[in-house]
């Protein structure tokens, strides 16, 4: 079976702990608890009858992105940049962060995943897509688990037809 | 701290320490034992006797008995084996964990005021 190393990376209480246990246990917590170096798991999802193993790294929040060791990145096939909806000190260097996580994985795929849209209304985020210095792929909430499963069901597409 | 050396298949060839019991060490494969390292297995193979080791601290490990937080380092040999050096971090990082989790949880608590205060159709530009 096919392996892929994905990471979740992004600025603190983003929600990237959140995604990861809503995707991989389907299970919720209200409660921040900050993530301390990294924590990886994987999950076995079946993309189009192909089976594809995530092996997803869930670490630690960084403010910036190059303060995140490189030695995580190492056999990376893709980033997922997660983003906070309502918190502006989360995507307002968005741009800095993806050039500098494109020249950590030039060949790999990053997806930029805004997070907390239960806590948000349609007409915020027609507005948050015009302040955005880059847009983004999907919008999800951990909270209810809307588009978490499509999140990295497209990633593994993505990361099949990069093998193929 | 515990030491391993890793056939480039993923075998243990060698082992000394007392971080892992030897009944964990029999039931997994060192891949099968950290997710971590079987997802960079295959770069560490590529690399060259001569590269500079590579650092990985605070993976948070949770099996059997063993729950914690622990630095990896990793070379490769010039015989093409994997030396992984894994020291226990638990402690300093519990302690970075207690002394983080209020702080970040009251930047939390601060943003997510100040954006709740301002209403979900404030102007976000500003």
């Amino acid at each position: 079976m096919i392996s892929k190393k994905v990471i979740l990376t992004g600025s603190f209480g983003v929600g990237k702990t959140s995604l990861f246990e809503q995707f991989l246990y389907s299970k919720f917590s209200q409660k921040y608890l900050t993530t301390i170096g990294v924590k990886v798991d994987k999950k076995v999802i079946n993309v189009n009858g192909k089976e594809l193993s995530l092996i997803i790294w869930d670490i630690a929040g960084e403010v910036k992105q190059d303060k995140v060791p490189n030695s995580y990145f190492l056999g990376t096939s893709a980033i997922i940049y997660v983003f906070d909806v309502t918190r502006k000190s989360t995507y307002e260097e968005l741009d800095q962060d993806i050039t500098h996580l494109k020249k950590m994985l030039p060949n790999g795929i990053t997806a930029i995943v805004g997070n907390k849209i239960d806590l948000v209304d349609e007409s915020f985020l027609q507005e948050l897509k015009g302040n955005i210095p880059v847009p983004w792929d999907i919008l999800t909430s951990a909270k209810t688990g809307e588009n978490v499963e499509e999140l990295f069901l497209n990633i593994g597409s993505q990361l099949l037809n990069q093998n193929t | 701290m515990h030491t391993f050396l890793i056939s480039p298949q993923g075998k243990i060839i060698k082992e000394s320490g007392n971080l892992f019991p030897v009944d964990i060490l029999q039931d997994f494969s060192p891949k099968l034992l950290c997710p971590i390292l079987n997802s960079i297995f295959e770069e560490l193979v590529k690399l060259k006797p001569s590269s500079p080791a590579i650092f990985i601290p605070a993976v948070n490990l949770s099996i059997k008995s063993i729950n914690g937080y622990f630095d990896y380092l990793l070379s490769k040999k010039e015989d093409g084996s994997i030396l992984w050096i894994v020291e226990d971090t638990t402690e300093s990082n519990n302690n970075k964990l207690v002394r983080l989790q209020p702080e970040m949880e009251q930047k939390l608590k601060d943003e997510t005021v100040q954006f709740l205060n301002f209403g979900k159709n404030c102007d976000i530009s500003d």
